[in-house]
């Protein structure tokens, strides 16, 4: 689906060049839940806007589908293929009314209004937000707008979403909204999803997991091997979820618990069977 | 006493269609010295409560009387008030606007009237408690620096004024792990050193706990529970049905208690929940 190939980007900064992605290599399927994770500064956001050609990259190529994000022909078809949502949902919404805001993408898009009503309607129901169709955006709760934002990008439909610490700005309630919402997206719907995150709790319930630190990926594969290199991650200020390390302090004191639980729910049906 | 809180309602945009409730007859003290957590989810009335207790809200009704200062009393000088509290915004970053960092905190003391020499001293005072090089960063723009940082120089602002209760509103939210543990480090330091109360309002409990002598719960404009963070852990399934979020610590030994496992409810660190778990899986094998 997005190949990322010896990509490299540097930004023009005062004191000279500063390299913020160094030779990345990355292959996101279609279906996927990747999550990325690591510091700020680490590379993740300016990996995140490669993966739609928000940034072209200094050195290598960003594909997807086949196409190349550096070619300006291919710009439009590749936003719509891959959607990005940001931190701030109040960044993102434009319209005073839910509906009118979620259908801005596919107006632009130049599609016919029967069909633009029928993405609308079809995008609020994905993100649970139907009810709300013609409620004022900015008096939404955070998890809501976000909810809303995504419903633009939806309506688009795309194949890919990318969403760049979608949950920062949002209280546990708005958190938990969202990532239901994204995740049943991956699950029922086929949607690749890349979630760029600063909390473990959500990278354990992606498919794969790519640790990002100074431009590079450091770490990548399922979040259980992830986690298991916990001394790895612990070099990088990155903390492992505490059930899994709590999990790691039993098998270090002899009881038969697997070292790579992830989860409240799997270490109770581990030891309450 | 620093902060006496009696009766307070406070109600936005009384006497329209659009009048809400933020506040409902909320009565709380809060000692000098103490470090209070201050836990709800959005819309529970936290940030309005802390926004009395330097006179940005004015009561509906009740009293809030600060360091002695009943903040509702005729011809009270709100200035000096908010001279003894120091109240930090979410997102402080975005209220910085000065050309060099050294100029951005020194605003708030040069307002004071105190001399250049004085000035500098603070300057240099709040820089160092959040850890930034005053030599590196005072002529530096603020907007040239990180993320954390810029959070840190904004709160190096609020310290300039050396404030006796320091009040932050989600001081951490949007940060990465890593500058989150240093602020909440660096602000545990201020408190030791410069023994002021600290309130921190959240909605992570799991982020306050281990800094706090007492966490005050608020939901619907109420106190709907205070009491060390162990005795608010152990009631983790009332605070989930409030739509709070329980660590997954307390979740996971709330939950093989019900299925029977005799655990204390009210553990707080990963090495209790060891020793917790250890006890029982040894009992269990004795059986």
């Amino acid at each position: 689906m997005i190949r990322v190939e010896n990509v490299s980007y540097s930004y023009q900064a005062e004191e000279g060049p500063v390299a913020a992605l160094t030779d990345v290599n990355l292959s996101i399927e279609r279906g996927d839940f990747v999550a990325i994770i690591g510091h700020n500064g680490s590379g993740k956001s300016t990996l995140a806007k490669m993966f739609n050609g928000l940034l072209i990259p200094s050195q290598g190529r960003v594909t997807v589908m086949g196409k190349t994000t550096a070619d300006p022909e291919q710009n439009w078809w590749i936003r719509q293929h891959v959607g990005l949502v940001f931190q701030n949902p109040d960044n993102q919404l434009v319209a005073t009314m839910v509906e009118e805001d979620v259908a801005f993408g596919p107006e632009n898009l130049g599609i016919p209004p029967a069909q633009i009503r029928e993405r609308v309607e079809q995008a609020l129901a994905q993100v649970d937000m139907l009810d709300k169709r013609t409620h004022a955006p900015h008096l939404l709760s955070g998890g809501q707008k976000q909810r809303v934002a995504i419903a633009g990008i939806l309506a688009m439909r795309p194949q890919c979403l990318v969403l760049d610490e979608p949950t920062a700005m949002l209280d546990p309630r708005g958190r938990r909204e969202v990532l239901e919402t994204v995740l049943r997206l991956n699950r029922e719907e086929g949607i690749t999803v890349i979630w760029i995150t600063h909390h473990m709790d959500e990278a354990v319930l992606a498919r794969r997991v790519v640790v990002m630190e100074r431009g590079r990926i450091a770490m990548e594969g399922p979040p259980r091997a992830v986690f298991l290199r916990r001394e790895e991650l612990q070099k990088l200020d990155l903390d492992v979820p505490v059930i899994t390390r709590l999990a790691q302090l039993l098998a270090d004191d002899g009881y038969a618990v697997p070292r790579d639980v992830l989860t409240v729910e799997e270490m109770v049906s581990l030891l309450c069977p | 006493m620093s902060i006496i809180v009696s009766c307070l309602t406070h109600v936005y945009s009384p006497g329209t269609p659009w009048a809400t409730v933020a506040l409902n007859n909320v009565s709380l003290e809060i000692a000098d010295g103490e470090v209070v957590g201050l836990i709800g989810h959005t819309g529970s009335g936290k940030s309005t409560l802390v926004q009395h207790f330097n006179g940005l809200l004015k009561p509906t009704s009740g009293t809030v009387i600060v360091q002695g200062i009943n903040l509702g009393a005729k011809g009270v000088d709100l200035r000096t008030v908010r001279r003894k509290v120091g109240l930090v915004f979410q997102y402080p970053e975005h209220q910085l606007f000065e050309e060099t960092v050294a100029a951005d905190v020194a605003f708030g003391p040069r307002n004071l009237g105190l001399s250049d020499a004085e000035v500098e001293k603070r300057v240099r005072a709040a820089l160092a408690a959040v850890e930034l090089d005053y030599e590196a960063v005072k002529d530096r723009s603020p907007f040239e620096l990180s993320g954390g940082q810029m959070r840190r120089a904004a709160i190096a602002g609020v310290l300039a004024m050396e404030p006796e209760v320091l009040i932050l509103d989600e001081p951490t939210a949007g940060l990465d792990p890593r500058s989150r543990a240093e602020l909440l480090g660096y602000l545990r330091r201020i408190h030791r050193e410069r023994g002021i109360t600290l309130i921190i309002v959240s909605h992570s409990m799991e982020e306050v706990a281990a800094m706090v002598h007492r966490i005050v719960v608020m939901d619907k404009g109420s106190v709907y529970a205070q009491g060390t963070p162990r005795e608010i852990f152990s009631r983790g399934t009332e605070l989930r049905a409030i739509g709070l979020d329980v660590p997954p610590l307390t979740r996971l030994m709330l939950e093989l208690r019900a299925r029977g496992m005799e655990l204390p409810a009210d553990v707080l660190t990963l090495e209790e929940a060891r020793a917790a778990l250890k006890a029982c899986l040894v009992k269990g094998e004795k059986q």
